[in-house]
């Protein structure tokens, strides 16, 4: 399929992810840890990858992070976005694309959450100039496996009703 | 899911409540605590928490503002001139450990116990 059917595809779910991350951001949480999200527009970068691939999601990831900066007014937040949106995206084609048939969606998307909770905190701590963010890291663990997991499994149930064929170039 | 989704999860949430449980076994003892403020990796400054002392510390530097209010032996940020107001979100911390962050204003509170310095300070650093 021709190059500008996938540029509409990145587009498009570029879009998607933007919507997902403002969404998320106006659900409060009841949890205390910073960090701490359900990552709801993971499953944009899970579609970009199974669908368009992984160069298409690296770019997805890079896109999204910059477009939500600049759209909330918090430009300063692209900078700790940026690169644990890319790493973790990045965490997850080399789980897709190495252990496809050992993991699900749902074990990538952990996969996906965890790396993403972990340079977060190493953003963070590199930022504030200390090592304490780092205590949190087994909590958002625990929790990204529940995320991750969720996000993932909402993935699979959303790839088998459009059928991923549908979404393939 | 597959056995080895499965098994990602299991090793997942065995190892992180290990972790867990191991620095619970640390501070016991969470009397006695101060509160260590960081700006940019620097000391900002140091308080003592007292059961039944309210205290409000303005934290104003070239980085941007957050009001600090410790509330006996919790502590949390009030206000901040941050955008995204994480660290108001986050509410009281007590334990020690646990910190409070403010990214985008360097700033980090972190609760520290005089009684078990160097365990905290081997965990945490």
């Amino acid at each position: 399929m021709d190059k500008n059917k996938k540029i509409v595809k990145i587009s498009l779910l570029t879009s998607v992810g933007i919507i997902f991350s403002i969404i998320e951001g106006m659900i409060p949480l009841p949890i205390s840890v910073p960090g701490l999200k359900l990552g709801l527009s993971n499953i944009v970068q899970l579609i970009g990858i199974v669908s368009l691939g992984g160069k298409a999601s690296i770019v997805i990831a890079i896109l999204k992070s910059i477009l939500v900066g600049i759209g909330t007014g918090n430009v300063m937040s692209i900078m700790y976005s940026l690169p644990s949106s890319i790493l973790s995206t990045f965490s997850m084609i080399i789980v897709y694309r190495y252990f496809k048939e050992k993991f699900s969606l749902v074990g990538i998307s952990i996969v996906g959450a965890l790396t993403h909770n972990f340079i977060q905190l190493i953003v963070a701590s590199i930022i504030v100039g200390n090592l304490n963010v780092m205590y949190y890291f087994p909590y958002l663990a625990i929790a990204s496996v529940f995320t991750g997991g969720i996000i993932g499994a909402v993935t699979i149930s959303f790839l088998d009703r459009v059928g991923s064929s549908r979404l393939k170039i | 899911m597959t056995k080895y989704d499965k098994m990602l999860i299991i090793v997942v949430l065995i190892v992180s409540i290990i972790v867990i449980y191991i620095k619970a076994l640390n501070v016991k003892d969470s009397k006695d605590n101060y509160i260590r403020i960081e700006v940019n990796g620097k000391i900002y400054k140091e308080i003592e928490l007292e059961e039944n002392v309210e205290k409000e510390e303005i934290i104003r530097t070239k980085f941007g503002y957050n009001k600090v209010q410790i509330n006996g032996l919790k502590v949390r940020v009030k206000e901040a001139d941050c955008p995204d107001q994480i660290d108001v979100k986050q509410g009281y911390i007590s334990k020690p450990g646990e910190s409070l962050i403010c990214l985008p204003n360097r700033l980090s509170i972190e609760i520290k116990s005089r009684k078990n310095e160097s365990n905290v300070d081997y965990i945490s650093q």
